[in-house]
């Protein structure tokens, strides 16, 4: 049961830290051709190219919004992409793009900015497995920074140990508590978790504050303000017969 | 009419006059040497045979080729024909061929007996035509043999037999004499051994009256004095039978003696005594009684005295493989076979006593998937006593076999409901879901958790059988087509006849099992969980656990609607279309697959090949096999030849 034990692997959770059920959701609204670097402590380890397309309207609906349809993108993944799979991807532009890290075991960060030089004539086209690697990033404020999140980005995550969490912005004032029950095992009844509990970060802290969460239900925390957003543990919950016990 | 009864003729056995006469044909083309006889130089030399023995010898080798490929001697060579009063110093050459005419049961109808010898009731006949010849030596020959010394005394009056080498007088000619002779005779069971008797022997032929008289007189006392004892010292009076070759994994000690019965109980309303061996209406009836008795040592070690210890012998014959169309040839009855249902009856319950198996093995497929690994034997008590009944429709019916299993191992499969956590819609758009939270999957194996079950003493099964049975032919695959019966007996590859059950039809009655198996199989499934949950923090299994709802819940999920997991076996395992009528299925092949019964290889070895004397065996075609059954005995029949 390896992924079981790697799941639970995973206690606290770092938007700027990205691993097990923790993600972070940005909207890039300008198309155009971006440098997209992934990194493991704070230093770049793979890079990508990303490219943002104009959303094409359905057929026959010219005057329609364009459909907001959703990306995800795993970072452990495009790391290490299989043998000829192409080091880019593309997306919407308005639509949002989910960046985690689910297969890894080490936490990532992921740092995208426009592109230096635009691949003309490559979009569409296959690249080769150095092509990437040949597009540069402009210089200037990244376009989106998973360690630095901003308004309309989206945290989320999963709090898998039971017991009580400290949150925290860690590039703001705000901080808060959330709590994460124990299970029950409750006989011939098959447990599933409510929907995720979702909260703000504003510049002035989290609203609200305190968080009480049932065990593996999520919590989704909606970025009003520049934000990384860090939830350590602090004490854990070991159960009713065997008591609470302080994180170190 | 039935052969046999219920009380001491529980086996019966017959041959009729037509196949011991196509036997006799067909030894005498097989092993002439049985039945041609010459001096050495004769015998070596066979171009110079009387015409009229050589003629018949030509005969047969025209009729059996191989003979004559296999360099087999047609020819039995003996001692030259002394001349008397030489002293042993000169001897003739002659030459003898017999041939068995025919053989006739009472009531006559094969031979026309002479009126010397009429064929009484519960006798046979034997007419045999005798060709001889003696060869004689020209005058002039004689006349330059070295003459013998003359003395005052005649030397003394004797054959002379062991004379060593004797000056054998070539022939310049052939004294031929032809004779038939007749015989009639018969056999009793007398004490603890059969006797064998004759009524008549008488010659007819060229011979004078009177030296056919001398001869027959002289005949009478080598057959009672010489023929007699040896025939009834070689007839044995019982043979001890065991179960031979098994499927593996079935043991079965047991051991019967297929003896003479001493006295016959009357097969109908009519209290007079019958003999035994009978002959009559054409046929040779042997009438026998079987007692069970301990199981005979290997086969290396001394058997009983006064026993055969060969037993049953299955010739090396396969129970495998596919049926073949039987061969064509007579289909007139020749020989009868019959077992009592009593015997039938009592063999059954001795074998539900000894019977006992042990076999691993695994069935069913699927969400439900079982392995097992089993030891049974057959319950036979006051209370559930095993029954077996031959019926009219030609079937044979077993009820309350009540199998106990001394060892029943079982591996029960699950698999888990898949459980997922994420996958929560972060973003709606237009009332769709733009995107959501990473998501992750476990037991998406199958089967993610394998139970042990030790069901020793929990499960009982009882079954009925209905099944027929039939005479199956078997071509030997490693055999060459072209292969003659000879060399397919001696290179050990012979086709054969085997007995075969029909595709029985099993009826298992439905399983109980008992309630206690619950909290046996609850405390397997934590066990097993527990195992696939190895590594994991404790906080964390109870996570995974409450997720499935616990054991109840992983049991609520494979059990359904049943109440507990014994009702939930006992529904799987008495599924008609499942596991219960997966196992009469198996039962049913098991059966049909496994009681093959290799019965004798095809041609039957009437004599064995003897390399000393480079010969060949004798075999004996046997076709239109078949069994019947009725309410009183099992019947297989055959022809010959």
């Amino acid at each position: 049961m390896d992924k079981l034990e790697s799941l639970f692997s995973h206690i606290d959770a770092d938007s700027g830290l990205l691993s097990g059920l923790s993600a972070v959701v940005h909207t890039f609204d300008e198309a155009g051709s971006f440098h997209l670097g992934i990194l493991e402590h704070d230093e770049q380890v793979a890079t990508s190219l990303l490219e943002v397309q104009h959303a094409e309207p359905p057929a026959g609906e010219s005057d329609a919004a364009p459909v907001a349809r959703g990306h995800h993108a795993d970072l452990a993944s495009l790391r290490r992409p299989r043998v000829g799979a192409p080091k880019r991807m593309t997306v919407d532009r308005g639509a949002p793009v989910l960046f985690n890290a689910a297969s890894g075991e080490a936490p990532h960060a992921v740092v995208v900015r426009r592109a230096a030089t635009s691949p003309a004539g490559l979009v569409g086209q296959p690249l080769g497995a150095g092509a990437a690697d040949e597009v540069e990033p402009a210089p200037g404020p990244a376009a989106f920074d998973s360690r630095a999140l901003g308004p309309g980005d989206i945290f989320s995550t999963v709090l898998l140990r039971p017991g009580t969490y400290a949150l925290a912005n860690t590039l703001g004032a705000g901080s808060g508590i959330v709590t994460v029950d124990y299970p029950v095992i409750t006989p011939g009844v098959p447990y599933r978790p409510p929907g995720p509990v979702t909260i703000e970060c504003n510049e002035d802290g989290f609203a609200p504050p305190q968080v009480g969460l049932k065990p593996c239900q999520g919590i989704v925390v909606h970025i009003n303000t520049r934000a990384r957003i860090t939830v350590t543990l602090t004490a854990a919950d070991d159960g009713p017969t065997r008591g609470a016990t302080t994180a170190s | 009419m039935p052969h046999t009864n219920s009380t001491d003729v529980l086996l019966y056995g017959s041959v009729n006059e037509h196949g011991l006469n196509r036997a006799f044909e067909l030894m005498q083309r097989q092993r002439p040497s049985l039945f041609t006889y010459a001096t050495h130089d004769i015998a070596t030399h066979p171009d110079k045979l009387p015409p009229a023995i050589a003629a018949r010898l030509a005969a047969i080798e025209a009729a059996n080729p191989e003979l004559k490929r296999h360099g087999y001697p047609e020819i039995t060579e003996e001692r030259s024909l002394p001349v008397v009063f030489t002293g042993g110093t000169y001897a003739l050459d002659y030459a003898v061929h017999l041939a068995v005419a025919a053989i006739d049961i009472d009531p006559p109808s094969v031979i026309a007996m002479p009126p010397a010898v009429p064929l009484p009731a519960q006798r046979m006949a034997l007419h045999v035509e005798v060709l001889g010849a003696v060869g004689i030596p020209s005058p002039a020959m004689v006349s330059q043999l070295p003459p013998l010394p003359v003395t005052d005394k005649l030397p003394e009056l004797k054959l002379d037999l062991d004379a060593t080498n004797p000056t054998v007088i070539g022939p310049h000619d052939w004294a031929t004499f032809q004779a038939d002779l007749y015989l009639v005779g018969g056999a009793a069971f007398h004490g603890d051994r059969v006797k064998v008797f004759y009524d008549g022997l008488t010659f007819t032929g060229v011979f004078d009256p009177h030296i056919e008289a001398l001869l027959e007189a002289y005949a009478r006392l080598v057959v009672q004095l010489v023929v007699v004892p040896r025939l009834e010292a070689r007839i044995p009076t019982h043979r001890v039978v065991t179960p031979g070759k098994l499927p593996a994994g079935i043991s079965l000690p047991l051991a019967y003696d297929v003896a003479l019965s001493r006295r016959i109980a009357p097969i109908t309303a009519n209290t007079e005594a019958l003999p035994n061996p009978s002959f009559e209406s054409d046929e040779v009836r042997v009438f026998l009684t079987v007692t069970q008795v301990p199981v005979p040592p290997p086969a290396n070690s001394t058997p009983p005295a006064g026993t055969d210890p060969s037993g049953t012998d299955d010739g090396g014959l396969p129970r495998g493989g596919p049926d073949s169309p039987p061969p064509g040839g007579s289909t007139t009855t020749d020989v009868t076979g019959a077992v009592s249902a009593t015997l039938v009856e009592r063999v059954f319950a001795d074998v539900v006593a000894t019977l006992t198996g042990d076999f691993p093995g695994d069935t069913g497929s699927g969400v439900f998937k079982l392995g097992y690994d089993a030891a049974f034997h057959l319950r036979n008590d006051g209370a559930m006593t095993p029954t077996v009944t031959l019926q009219d429709d030609g079937t044979i019916y077993l009820r309350n076999l009540h199998v106990l299993w001394d060892r029943l191992r079982l591996t029960i499969d699950i698999n888990i409901p898949t459980w997922v956590i994420g996958g929560d819609c972060l973003l709606w758009w237009e009332g769709k879901c733009a995107i959501r939270t990473p998501q992750v999957t476990f037991f998406g194996a199958n089967p993610d958790l394998s139970i042990p079950l030790a069901l020793d003493g929990v499960v009982n099964s009882s079954m009925s059988v209905d099944v027929g049975g039939r005479m199956a032919y078997w071509r030997n695959p490693a055999r060459p087509p072209t292969e003659s019966d000879w060399d397919a007996h001696v290179n050990k590859r012979p086709n054969g006849w085997r007995f075969r059950l029909n595709t029985p039809h099993v009826l298992v009655e439905p399983i109980d099992i008992v309630d206690t198996i619950n909290a046996a199989f609850d405390a397997a499934v934590n066990v097993e969980l527990d195992k696939l949950l190895k590594g994991v923090d404790d906080w964390a299994k109870d996570i995974v656990k409450a997720f499935l709802g616990g054991v109840a819940g992983i049991l609520k999920t494979l059990l359904g609607a049943a109440a507990s997991f014994a009702d939930w076996l006992a529904q799987q395992l008495n599924l008609k279309d499942g596991f219960l009528g997966t196992v009469e299925t198996l039962v049913a092949q098991w059966l049909e697959a496994r009681f093959t019964i290799p019965l004798t290889e095809d041609p039957v070895v009437l004599l064995k090949p003897d390399p000393v004397k480079r010969v060949g065996p004798v075999l004996v075609p046997v076709s239109a096999v078949k069994l019947t059954i009725n309410s009183s005995e099992l019947v297989l029949e055959g022809s010959l030849g």
